[in-house]
């Protein structure tokens, strides 16, 4: 039997209470209310501001090697910051970059790569977008056909990347591009770099369905892009894609966010708001609220007790945490909007906000918006279906 | 030490690969079901493994391992579906019996350490929400002897067992458990089979005389610590249960055909062994709570891990009992087939570890008080 133990490290222990403490003192009251307010859409200055507060603290790098600029913690380590950081309502770090590309530069880039991209992300001066999903490839995702065809010492790319979050309020991108389709569709992709306001490149603005700007589309009209800006060998892109998303794993289960979702509501039901509606102490809240505080604890042993057990386990698992903790997350929140009642449903973007007085709790304000944009967890990063299949696969596979 | 030493893992792989090859689910369950299944015979060379010692303190011939110990042979009993006093008699009553008074304590833990004594509870004592009716077991205490009378329901396996370990009340005091030899004159039993083949009595006692030292004094928090360690242990065999239910249907819609196809090609099943797959990892979730509960928490934070667990048990387990059920189809249903048992035990344990309604009225009440004192928190 592996081990069953919920208990971290003495590092981990100590680190948190020391993450715990400097949050309480650095974080701006302003950050951490819009945090706890659910919005997605922080102000990229106030995002970077944070970043290099946490850079001068040590932890800019965070989840990094020593030898790429980070502080060189283990998986129960780096669990319990990120894990401070959620319930503390600190911003999410910027993700692409740090948490994403940086990895994937730090294990596959070349001495120049490392030197001239990775101290802009651990500083939070570069903030990274990353271009994979296109209109006919999203779940299926080595269907891509953005094409970079090699020019002399360049790429030229022509097509359409689609769902590219924080691409208008970013630095750089890196992307998956076709450079050939004579095999496999997984073979001849490549994984390129660029800056964002390279020539040839625009970007159109989607809107999500409460009216958020986070995604967009992006189309390269022969966009130029230096060989030497390719990470990994020409058509290696497909392995390093799948690396980089599998980084990804501690925090797919939003557990932690959960968790301060969870605290939100319980700070509602005890609010003159919620005495006014008569669900204080009603047996249908609570009990409702009983069974999503179960599924939560029981995600958050799921995942601790993965995070015990190491990176195998972890690699191996975490689909089934994401596979549970996105409805449970979407389930939170659609709870919260249920209890605050219709003046969840009057839109007001930040600015609106400004000014005006608050129909109903101030609760109301977030509620619905977040209920809407959650609608998102369980499809990015692989749908939930689509993730029930991979993990199907090696249950029949022949010994 | 939670995480597994290799003597642990020895005596783990041991249980294992005994009850697989000499118990195993298929070749006894004819026996199971004509119940001619030889039980003395069975706990007999059980015991000469040595698992019941894993637990007991080393003065008594014990190993003195810590409750994760027993976890792989929990397991291993659970994947052969086969009901035993084992949890009781080596992982329970311990906690009751290291409060006795000397020679008796010593006395008996040496016993169950040799094999020798099979012991019986109430599912009314180990449960923080018992649903059985209200045991109405009296103890009345003269100089050197105490006198029993009344009646305790649900005490599981009660007709296999070399003594009881009951709880009886006296006006005006504490309650106390009472270590009662089965044969004790005044003692009669009405034994009830359950569906999963197991058995739980209604003993009453009229007039029952047994020394002073019979009589032990248990700490405030031994309930919960009873309650605690009797859902370990129900949890775990269940998972060990569950997850050869699992293996097994996955076997089965790889092999069986419908409609010319696989079964195991159709999608929707995909998905739900998927899903099965995640109940597995919520039940293992709970026994994780449980292994956390009996760390030193306080109260309030064991009692919510001791609730929240067993809700995840009873939502996950029956779950994968009934869906290896339902997609086996009409085999799965018999009573010789291994999803049938397999529900039908888990379905048991469940009850026999929690009255759901009792529990998550329990857990309301404290997540409420956490609300209105503003404390609400992770549990870890």
């Amino acid at each position: 039997m592996k081990t069953i133990s919920l208990k971290l490290n003495a590092e981990a222990e100590a680190l948190a209470a020391e993450a715990r403490a400097f949050f309480t003192t650095a974080l701006p009251d302003n950050l951490r209310e819009q945090v706890k307010r659910q919005n997605t859409t922080l102000p990229i200055e106030e995002q970077k501001d944070w970043h290099r507060v946490m850079d001068a603290r040590g932890w800019g790098g965070h989840g990094l090697p020593l030898a790429d600029g980070g502080p060189g913690w283990d998986d129960e380590v780096y669990y319990a910051f990120l894990r401070e950081m959620a319930l503390a309502d600190v911003p999410r770090p910027m993700l692409y970059g740090l948490r994403m590309l940086a990895p994937t530069l730090a294990k596959f880039g070349t001495a120049d790569q490392k030197a001239r991209y990775l101290p802009g992300i651990v500083s939070g001066d570069t903030m990274w977008c990353q271009a994979f999903s296109e209109p006919n490839a999203g779940s299926d995702l080595a269907a891509l056909k953005c094409k970079a065809v090699l020019n002399g010492d360049h790429y030229v790319i022509s097509g359409t990347k689609i769902w590219t979050t924080e691409a208008h309020v970013s630095d750089a991108l890196f992307g998956l591009f076709r450079t050939d389709s004579s095999g496999r569709k997984q073979a001849g992709i490549s994984f390129l770099m660029m800056p964002i306001d390279v020539p040839g490149l625009t970007i159109r603005p989607l809107h999500l369905l409460e009216g958020t700007h986070e995604v967009n589309e992006l189309h390269f009209d022969d966009v130029r892009v230096p060989v030497i800006d390719r990470l990994g060998e020409e058509g290696d892109g497909w392995r390093l894609a799948k690396f980089l998303l599998e980084i990804e794993r501690l925090e797919s289960a939003e557990v932690s966010r959960s968790w301060a979702i969870y605290r939100t509501i319980t700070e509602f039901l005890s609010s003159e708001a919620a005495a006014t509606r008569g669900i204080c102490d009603d047996p249908g809240a609570l009990d409702q609220l009983s069974k999503l505080h179960q599924r939560l604890v029981s995600l958050d042993a799921q995942e601790r007790l993965l995070v015990k057990r190491g990176e195998a386990a972890l690699r191996e698992q975490a689909p089934f945490l994401k596979l549970l903790g996105t409805p449970l997350f979407q389930d939170l929140a659609e709870f919260l909007m249920i209890l605050v009642g219709v003046p969840a449903q009057i839109q007001l973007s930040e600015q609106e906000r400004q000014g005006r007085p608050v129909l109903g709790p101030d609760t109301a304000t977030f509620a619905a918006a977040s209920f809407y944009l959650k609608r998102t967890t369980s499809i990015y990063g692989g749908a939930s279906e689509v993730l029930k299949d991979l993990i199907a696969r090696p249950y029949w596979r022949k010994a | 030490m939670s995480t597994e030493t290799d003597f642990v893992a020895l005596i783990g792989d041991t249980a294992n690969r005994f009850l697989r090859d000499q118990y195993g689910f298929t070749d006894r369950r004819p026996d199971d079901l004509s119940r001619t299944f030889d039980r003395d015979r069975f706990w007999a060379a059980f015991m000469e493994l040595g698992c019941q010692a894993l637990l007991l303190p080393e003065d008594a011939d014990g190993a003195a391992q810590d409750v994760t110990a027993a976890l792989p042979v929990l397991e291993a009993l659970g994947q052969e579906v086969l009901t035993s006093p084992f949890a009781v008699t080596a992982a329970v009553a311990p906690l009751i019996l290291g409060n006795a008074e000397e020679p008796l304590r010593t006395a008996i833990l040496k016993k169950i350490a040799a094999g020798l004594h099979r012991l019986a509870m109430s599912a009314e004592d180990l449960s923080l929400s018992p649903s059985a009716p209200p045991t109405t077991l009296e103890i009345t205490i003269h100089e050197n002897t105490i006198a029993l009378n009344g009646t305790t329901h649900m005490v599981i396996e009660a007709g296999q067992a070399s003594a009881f370990l009951l709880r009886a009340s006296r006006s005006g005091s504490v309650d106390r458990f009472v270590f009662i030899p089965a044969h004790t004159p005044g003692i009669s039993l009405t034994d009830y089979n359950l569906y999963d083949g197991s058995s739980a009595a209604t003993i009453q006692c009229r007039d029952v005389n047994l020394p002073s030292a019979s009589m032990i004094v248990v700490p405030d928090d031994m309930a919960l610590n009873l309650a605690n360690r009797f859902a370990l242990c129900a949890v775990a065999e269940g998972l060990g249960t569950a997850r050869r239910l699992w293996s097994e249907l996955r076997d089965y819609l790889g092999l069986r055909e419908a409609f010319s196809q696989r079964l195991s090609n159709f999608q929707v099943l995909r998905h739900r062994i998927v899903d099965m797959v995640s109940s597995l990892n919520a039940i293992e979730a709970g026994l994780a709570m449980l292994v956390e509960a009996e760390s030193g928490r306080d109260d309030r934070d064991r009692r919510k891990l001791i609730h929240t667990a067993l809700s995840e048990f009873r939502a996950h387990g029956i779950k994968v009992g009934k869906e290896a059920v339902q997609l086996h189809g009409a085999i799965g249903a018999m009573q010789e087939h291994v999803a049938a048992a397999g529900l039908t035990r888990l379905t048991v344990l469940n009850e026999l570890a929690a009255d759901q309604w009792g529990n998550e009225r329990a857990m309301k009440a404290l997540l409420q008080q956490d609300i209105l004192n503003g404390t609400v928190s992770p549990l870890f």
